[in-house]
């Protein structure tokens, strides 16, 4: 199919892919960079200390864009796996491998940093709250479908077990989002909605978003890292993988 | 000016344990990621080219 002249799922095909991903890597990791330091610049250094919770409020600046990555994350990993098994497309499937980690990492970043932000402010590293114990039930569905791929040998039919685990965990998404006003918990509303206007001060809020794109630029750029090779793991007995590879006898096979 | 000095900046009000804590585990989780990243493709590669180097010698091949 081609739309406006670009041939779309010509970039669905590994081999095009592959160099794709390769040149937008560096892209996003420099983005990850230079948003990094701004946002932290803004959050550490310009921010004021919060009249509440003094400075242990500035945790907010990982801890937020690491809470929103590991359920966006999940979202895109589980509409990737659900493309893999309605269109059996090898890529789709290879995606939604390629962020299970990252976001497994992401969703542990919110617990490590939400236990050390909730430890000086309601006096606990953890409580059984309904926002905590559906994030950590994330955290157990992302080490679920990395365990069930791992566990089945043959690697389409792996993608098709795990692409359903990951379909139904998306049920847990809104929960954990819609936790903090569905049940009465110690963690804080949302300070920031598309209904209303934020709840903070404009550096604070600068910062949070700003950090909130540097996480959404390493992510993208680790889930692309992670994705090459995986390519050429699974492919690596076709020509353009072993041209990849640098191996020295690319014809052997055809 | 939030902070009076570079002390003052590391203590973080008295909270700097959990500050620092939280972001030093992020730099060091992206940090872990990507050691893992150059690792995987790495083990990639050598087993790649001994396997081509395995056929190579095949005369079957």
């Amino acid at each position: 199919m081609a739309v406006g002249g670009i041939k779309w799922f010509g970039y669905a095909a590994p081999q095009r892919f592959y160099p794709l991903a390769g040149r937008m890597v560096p892209w996003f990791l420099a983005a990850a960079v230079v948003l990094g330091a701004w946002g932290l610049y803004l959050g550490l250094w310009l921010a004021p200390t919060d009249a509440q919770q003094g400075d242990s409020y500035r945790i907010i600046f990982v801890h937020v864009p690491a809470a929103w990555m590991s359920m966006v994350i999940y979202l895109a990993m589980a509409g990737w796996a659900g493309v893999g098994l309605v269109f059996n497309s090898r890529l789709s499937s290879m995606m939604a491998c390629a962020l299970a980690p990252t976001g497994a990492l992401m969703t542990f970043l919110a617990l490590w940093t939400g236990a050390l932000w909730g430890k000086p402010t309601w006096g606990a590293w953890w409580v059984w709250d309904a926002r905590l114990t559906s994030e950590l039930v994330l955290l157990f569905l992302y080490i679920g479908f990395m365990s069930l791929h791992a566990s089945i040998d043959d690697v389409r039919r792996a993608d098709r077990a795990a692409g359903l685990l990951a379909l139904v965990g998306v049920i847990n998404v809104p929960i954990i989002y819609f936790s903090v006003k569905w049940w009465n918990t110690l963690h804080q509303g949302a300070s920031v909605s598309l209904t209303k206007s934020a709840s903070m001060a404009t550096p604070m809020l600068m910062g949070m978003l700003v950090m909130a794109l540097a996480f959404w630029a390493y992510c993208i750029a680790a889930a692309l890292m992670r994705v090459r090779v995986i390519l050429l793991e699974r492919e690596r007995h076709t020509a353009w993988a072993r041209q990849a590879l640098g191996a020295t006898n690319v014809g052997a096979f055809q | 000016m939030t902070w009076a000095s570079g002390a003052d900046f590391f203590a973080m009000g008295g909270y700097g344990l959990y500050v620092w804590g939280s972001l030093g585990m992020c730099v060091a989780v992206i940090v872990a990621e990507q050691i893992l990243l150059k690792l995987r493709r790495a083990t990639l590669l050598r087993e790649a080219h001994e396997e081509s180097a395995a056929n190579a010698g095949d005369p079957i091949q």
